[in-house]
């Protein structure tokens, strides 16, 4: 009897389908089986050699100090609160360092396009120094420099307001809350709300009747007219929101006191992050521009159409949809890498994780704040790909 | 009309030529791409240029509105001179309309909001009186039901069709096609050329076309300039063009082409 192994009419080891969906479910079933095996080892590791592992510490107090917290923590707070402090830390550097780095690349990046021959190589030297040197050198650099500085009383001091120094750190004038601060700067940001619908109303009034209709003036004038109105109520009800602390030196040795200090760990962190990143998004952004075609804009000028209105309603939308996509990546790069912060010594999520280890089961550790990075990474992706499909889903 | 070396700028002024080039010379690096052309397009003349690639054409009507800049030599247009005034360049490219051979649409904005963008932008006219007109031009170039299309969505002879309503939008005294059929189908150039030839038979504006579209050439041009190494060898009307050129260049040129 002959064998017919056919499914319409083809032979099963040739029809495309049934190989695909054969390959498919190999490749699944071989996955499944190396995760079951990797997991089976790793557990039956942990109970043969009783390594410690398990969450019961989590509500254990943590008793070591964390140098530099955002959040109010005292060594009598538990691990789990610790390690809130800890990512609250990182996530403000990662906060921080992408509006700066993005503010700086896009500066760079554009520069380097500019007819200005002196700044645009200046701008070309910058990114090639800086791409082309590994972060932690580059970090160590800082931190040294940082170090190199003068104590407190000869250190560097800036308009009698900010002060730098290699044992105080960064000192800079910060508002400092005085009456419902929080709520002050909600009333700020239903101003701001209010002056991006007052922007998009004049621009639509602008095109419909053709007489000039000043959105930029009119938004920046709502935003500023609606925070002083709130600023005046709370003079006149008791206190303003805020007070402006400036740093003065103070005590015996002078340190700073009042106003906002970071320290030379974290500044150090901030400007390698901020500088490193910075030139990879001024590449992303020249890319971005040199990807739309010279015919785009010669087409726009040609229309009449002026330099900056060209970049704005032409050049720069266009560039943006390409410019994005990398972008998020360096956002992503920007926060994995404040993990070299346990390098020079602030206290970031990975530093803090890492002297846990110590009374801590150092799998369960470094499993949550795996975790939190993903967390943050997914979080800057969601973000980026949300705002991706808004500028790509017009256009064929 | 006149090719000879001998036009003034008192000449340039006058109201009957729109565009006066007098000995212009352009060089990219070593390459001398043009070498002293002279020649005068009144107002509401028909120009073809053709010329072999690499000849200097496009280079020349790209400097009519600056695209180019020239190193040497006189270029007015209508009665402006081009310098590196930045203002005179932006009143000039305002009044002269511009059709590439890649059409260079937006691709992010819809084929209204392309056409309606410089008029609203530039000239600052009212949105609605802007849409009105746009419709009109697609209208003109037979195509008003594409207005909320994108262009990628568009056939190219379509796109280019959009692409000179956009020039038109902006009311331009002169129109420079730069080989606005080149890039297209065979089915689709007949489609360009009946809007090109509509615009010509309204005598509306000033048309310097570059074209290897003979029989365009033929039905509508005043003249038929053609450039040569970087400079004009021959300028007729189609008849003399066609049948009686005064240079062997461009009996060998047309013997070429045709």
């Amino acid at each position: 009897m002959r064998l017919s192994l056919t499914y319409q009419g083809i032979p099963i080891w040739r029809h495309s389908r049934i190989l695909s969906w054969t390959a498919q479910i190999v490749s699944g079933v071989l996955v499944v089986a190396a995760v079951a095996f990797f997991l089976s080892n790793v557990s039956s590791a942990i109970v043969q050699r009783d390594i410690p592992f398990g969450f019961s510490f989590l509500n254990r107090e943590y008793s070591t100090p964390i140098s530099e917290h955002l959040l109010p923590y005292e060594e009598s707070d538990t691990f789990a609160y610790a390690f809130l402090v800890a990512a609250t830390n990182t996530l403000m550097v990662s906060v921080v360092g992408v509006i700066l780095a993005t503010a700086l690349g896009i500066v760079v990046g554009a520069v380097q396009l500019s007819g200005n021959w002196v700044i645009s190589k200046v701008a070309t030297v910058y990114v090639e120094v800086f791409r082309n040197v590994p972060l932690i050198v580059q970090l160590f650099f800082w931190y040294i420099l940082l170090l190199g500085l003068p104590p407190v009383r000869e250190g560097i001091i800036l308009f009698n307001a900010i002060y730098l120094n290699n044992n105080a750190g960064l000192s800079f004038p910060w508002p400092e809350g005085q009456q419902r601060p929080g709520l002050w700067l909600l009333c700020v940001v239903l101003a701001i709300a209010l002056g991006v619908v007052t922007r998009v109303l004049l621009e639509r009034r602008e095109e419909r009747t053709g007489r000039p209709s000043y959105p930029w003036l009119g938004a920046i004038g709502v935003i500023i007219a609606g925070s002083l109105v709130a600023w005046l109520v709370w003079v006149a009800i008791g206190d303003a929101p805020y007070v402006m602390s400036v740093p003065a030196p103070e005590g015996r040795f002078g340190h700073p006191a009042g106003g906002y200090t970071i320290s030379i760990e974290l500044t150090a962190l901030l400007v390698g992050l901020i500088i490193y990143t910075a030139a990879f998004i001024a590449e992303i952004v020249r890319g971005g521009l040199q990807s739309v075609s010279r015919g785009q804009s010669e087409a726009s000028r040609s229309l009449g159409l002026g330099t900056m209105q060209t970049l704005r309603f032409v050049t720069f939308p266009q560039a943006l949809r390409v410019i994005v996509p990398p972008l998020i990546s360096q956002y992503l790069n920007l926060t994995k890498n404040s993990s070299l912060a346990l390098a020079i010594g602030y206290a970031d999520l990975t530093s803090v994780a890492k002297t846990m280890t110590q009374t801590a089961p150092a799998v369960t550790i470094f499993l949550i704040i795996m975790g939190i990075y993903l967390l943050y990474s997914l979080a800057y992706s969601l973000i980026g790909n949300l705002y991706n499909r808004h500028i790509q889903f017009t256009g064929g | 009309m006149a090719t000879e070396a001998a036009v003034t700028a008192q000449e340039a002024l006058d109201q009957d030529n729109i565009i006066v080039a007098r000995d212009v010379h352009k060089w990219f690096g070593n390459f001398h791409a043009l070498r002293g052309v002279t020649t005068t397009v009144g107002r509401g003349e028909v120009v073809v240029v053709i010329g072999p690639s690499g000849s200097g054409k496009s280079t020349f009507i790209r400097t009519v509105n600056r695209l180019e800049q020239h190193q040497q030599g006189d270029i007015f247009v209508d009665g402006v001179e081009m310098t590196d005034d930045v203002r005179n360049i932006d009143a000039i490219r305002r009044e002269v309309g511009m059709v590439f051979q890649s059409f260079n649409l937006f691709p992010h904005l819809t084929v209204m909001r392309n056409i309606t963008l410089a008029p609203t932008k530039v000239r600052k006219t009212p949105m609605d009186e802007a849409e009105a007109s746009a419709l009109k031009l697609l209208e003109r170039v037979g195509i008003p039901e594409q207005a909320e299309k994108y262009p990628g969505e568009l056939s190219g002879g379509q796109q280019q069709r959009v692409a000179i309503a956009r020039a038109l939008a902006m009311n331009p005294k002169i129109m420079l096609f730069d080989e606005p059929t080149s890039a297209l189908d065979p089915e689709m150039i007949k489609e360009v050329l009946e809007v090109m030839k509509e615009l010509a038979a309204s005598h509306q504006m000033t048309i310097v076309a570059i074209t290897h579209e003979l029989g365009f050439a033929r039905e509508v041009a005043d003249r038929i300039v053609m450039f040569d190494e970087g400079q004009i060898v021959e300028d007729l009307p189609p008849d003399e063009f066609f049948n009686n050129p005064r240079h062997e260049r461009v009996r060998r040129f047309l013997s070429q082409i045709l």
